[in-house]
């Protein structure tokens, strides 16, 4: 299945979270919930604005492997931003 | 403190144990076209005894504990598991969300009809075909998931569209 981040030829040329923000744009995190089976840990980031063609389009002109490593990439950017050793959101 | 999701790596854990699953969730959304955000990655897997077996020795693997609010160190268990039917976990590959079910309780041998094979890095994984991923969200009925409907379903519009 590969290694931890995308394989180096994977890689994108410009920094990961720039190139991911444009793709895969993220909005802070939700408020920690209280109970147990609340809302998943996932940065939603969706909504009607983000029905965009054009950025759908991009995604489906992508592989399936591709898609992931983007998210890979957005998720490892946020990591490096520091954003990632937020409490967890549940 | 969060782990940083490591998917692929994840996911080839669960499949070097042979795990019986299919990919749910943001993830299965992602690889369908979505441009949506997760951190975790959604599995659901067949409850039998021997994929559950198969299933926690893949968690163990990971170093996996139970996402316990009060703080508890809770490790997988087969018998935990087949108590809840669903885990939420933090591994060293980020966290995993382990299902017998999704949506209006739909269960692995439901949906696998309904999930295709994905290669990914040199291996075939199940993933749930995006109508599908649109179902289980439109029947969980949680905010966030109604909230990613839009996309979804112009994603599914668009790949229609060809």
């Amino acid at each position: 299945m590969g290694g931890c981040a995308p394989a180096a030829g994977l890689r994108p040329a410009v920094p990961a979270t720039l190139l991911s923000a444009r793709l895969l744009p993220v909005s802070p995190p939700p408020p920690l919930p209280a109970a147990l089976d609340a809302e998943e840990p996932s940065l939603p980031a969706v909504d009607d604005s983000l029905a965009d063609p054009t950025l759908i389009r991009a995604l489906l002109a992508l592989t399936p492997e591709e898609r992931l490593d983007r998210l890979q990439a957005h998720v490892d950017g946020l990591w490096e931003l520091g954003l990632g050793d937020a409490p967890p959101l549940r | 403190m969060a782990t940083r999701p490591h998917f692929a790596d994840a996911l080839a854990v669960f499949l070097d144990h042979e795990v019986e699953l299919i990919v749910v969730g943001g993830v299965a959304a992602v690889l369908g076209g979505a441009p949506v955000n997760t951190l975790d990655l959604d599995l659901l897997v067949r409850a039998s005894p021997a994929n559950i077996e198969r299933t926690v020795a893949a968690l163990r693997s990971l170093e996996a504990l139970d996402r316990d609010l009060a703080g508890r160190r809770i490790e997988p268990s087969v018998e935990r598991f087949s108590a809840r039917g669903q885990h939420r976990f933090t591994t060293r590959y980020g966290d995993i969300d382990v299902l017998a079910s999704i949506g209006r309780g739909r269960t692995y041998e439901d949906l696998q009809p309904r999930s295709r094979p994905v290669p990914l890095h040199g291996r075939s994984v199940p993933v749930l075909e995006l109508e599908a991923v649109i179902q289980s969200k439109e029947e969980a009925g949680r905010p966030r998931d109604h909230l990613a409907l839009p996309v979804l379903r112009e994603t599914l519009r668009l790949r229609r569209e060809g």
